[in-house]
């Protein structure tokens, strides 16, 4: 059995892709919600394959991309306290907040440590005892259950060094936002197939209930991606919005009923700020009371971020905001490849892999 | 950033699997997937399963794609023949193949 070749066959993707120019013999305007996608989708020349019919446009499913530059300054001058370990996924170091990025912190004698695990965080803090551990929550409902199950564990240790900085985002609000917000009409939307994994397809039914726009949940491999398009573009077609569930093999109806409950223990849900979008009211999670112990908002005393300036890079000509939200297409805004490169990124969706704007220059081949 | 792969588990010991990833030998938590049995594939995030893996799923996906590959093969085959007919080209076989591949799309749901 094979996971992932099985899913990359070039002719199962090139029959479909014929039988989607087929269906959509009018433009039909999908947004891939998923950075995950944004990646894949340029990396296998997906997007140029099915133009014109089908128009694809990047959403705001890049966690790293949405992360408030006052977070981050927040986690940047944590780390520059005595005695205190920053320790965060890798796809955040880079990205800049006000002044500098995490990576700029640690040039300046600020311990952040990368870590692939929330539970190395805890590691962290069992072999630095003399040292306050604060692990940075970063990511949607795929990842919140994992820093979940992480403070959990820490709880059940009564391990006093840690705290957790959580900056998790809730994918279904910002979806609403950007559809209410109106600046994009959009045909479909590709659903993001790890996050359903967690939340279960049932959670992405506003979709077409609410807003007549039809969802296909999506696996990341190519022939997955296409498979997913093509029902997106025939319920289109069809005018009989719904969700489809194009990634059966690891998304069901409701999802992961454990990670769910553990979410709901050590988290609630609260305002967020979006960069590029602004603060969303209920897109975010925080510490639950029951664990507000070990919330390193409150243990160090951290003003509320929601209430700051947000984006530091929209004043130096950065379009990243209109990116996220489907307004702009990367290779439109004028620092593009010019400027703003992966090597000296302006905003963040031109830092982490998964951004739109990294994405399309990588593969787009725009900046030849 | 919300990568996951799938990996087989080749051990458990109490809420910890064996997994192999990209040929190297690594342990993740399976606190997420508690019905995780040795043997099967689950999806791995950030040191976490957070999804066991549906074969019968899988399967039914990878056949249809085996079925797209023989009606490709099949429409190519028609189209040469109606190149050599009447050097004509004809997207002939595709109606019948959108029928299905919809039903099978169709049947992923839910």
């Amino acid at each position: 059995m094979t996971y992932i070749q099985g899913f990359r066959n070039p002719t199962a993707a090139r029959h479909l892709i014929e039988r989607i120019r087929a269906t959509a013999t009018a433009p039909v305007r999908v947004m891939e919600f998923c950075g995950g996608h944004t990646h894949a989708i340029m990396r296998y020349g997906l997007r140029e394959a099915l133009a014109p019919g089908v128009e694809l446009l990047s959403g705001p499913g890049c966690p790293v991309c949405v992360s408030a530059s006052a977070d981050i300054d927040q986690a940047i001058e944590l780390s520059l306290r005595p005695d205190m370990t920053v320790a965060t996924f890798g796809d955040m170091i880079r990205v800049p907040g006000t002044r500098t990025s995490l990576q700029g912190a640690r040039a300046e004698g600020g311990d952040v440590r990368v870590v692939y695990s929330a539970l190395d965080a805890l590691e962290l803090a069992r072999t630095l005892p003399e040292r306050q551990v604060v692990m940075l929550g970063i990511g949607f409902e795929t990842t919140a259950p994992t820093v979940a199950a992480a403070a959990a564990q820490a709880r059940a240790e009564g391990l006093p060094n840690i705290s957790f900085y959580s900056m998790h985002k809730l994918t279904d609000p910002a979806m609403r936002a950007i559809l209410d917000a109106g600046e994009v009409r959009l045909n479909g939307v590709l659903g993001p197939g790890h996050v359903a994994a967690i939340t279960g397809w049932q959670a992405w039914e506003f979709l077409p209930r609410e807003y007549g726009v039809p969802c296909a949940v999506s696996g990341f491999e190519p022939t997955d991606i296409l498979q997913a398009l093509l029902a997106l573009v025939e319920s289109h077609a069809e005018r009989s919005p719904r969700v489809i569930n194009s990634y059966g093999r690891g998304v069901t109806p409701g999802g992961n009923a454990v990670a769910q409950g553990l979410m709901g223990q050590v988290f609630q849900v609260a305002a967020a700020a979006w960069r590029g979008i602004g603060v969303i009211p209920a897109s975010g999670l925080e510490l639950s009371e029951a664990f507000a112990d070990l919330d390193a908002r409150r243990r160090f005393d951290l003003p509320d971020v929601t209430e700051g300036p947000l984006d530091a890079e929209a004043a130096l000509g950065c379009h990243c905001g209109e990116v996220l939200r489907g307004v702009t297409l990367p290779p439109d805004c004028a620092l593009f490849g010019t400027t703003c490169t992966p090597a000296h990124p302006v905003g963040p969706c031109m830092v982490s892999a998964e951004g739109a704007c990294a994405a399309h220059y990588r593969y787009g081949g725009e900046t030849l | 950033m919300c990568l996951a792969v799938p990996v087989r588990i080749i051990e458990i010991k109490g809420q910890v699997g064996r997994v192999e990833l990209g040929g190297v030998l690594r342990d993740i938590s399976l606190a997420l997937t508690p019905e995780a049995q040795l043997g099967d594939f689950v999806l791995v995030h950030t040191g976490f399963a957070i999804s066991v893996l549906d074969e019968d799923e899988a399967q039914e996906t990878l056949k249809l794609f085996a079925e797209l590959e023989e009606s490709w093969d099949q429409a190519e085959a028609d189209a040469s023949d109606d190149a050599n007919r009447s050097k004509g080209l004809s997207a002939s076989g595709d109606a019948d193949a959108s029928s299905d591949a919809s039903d099978v799309v169709g049947e992923t749901d839910a």
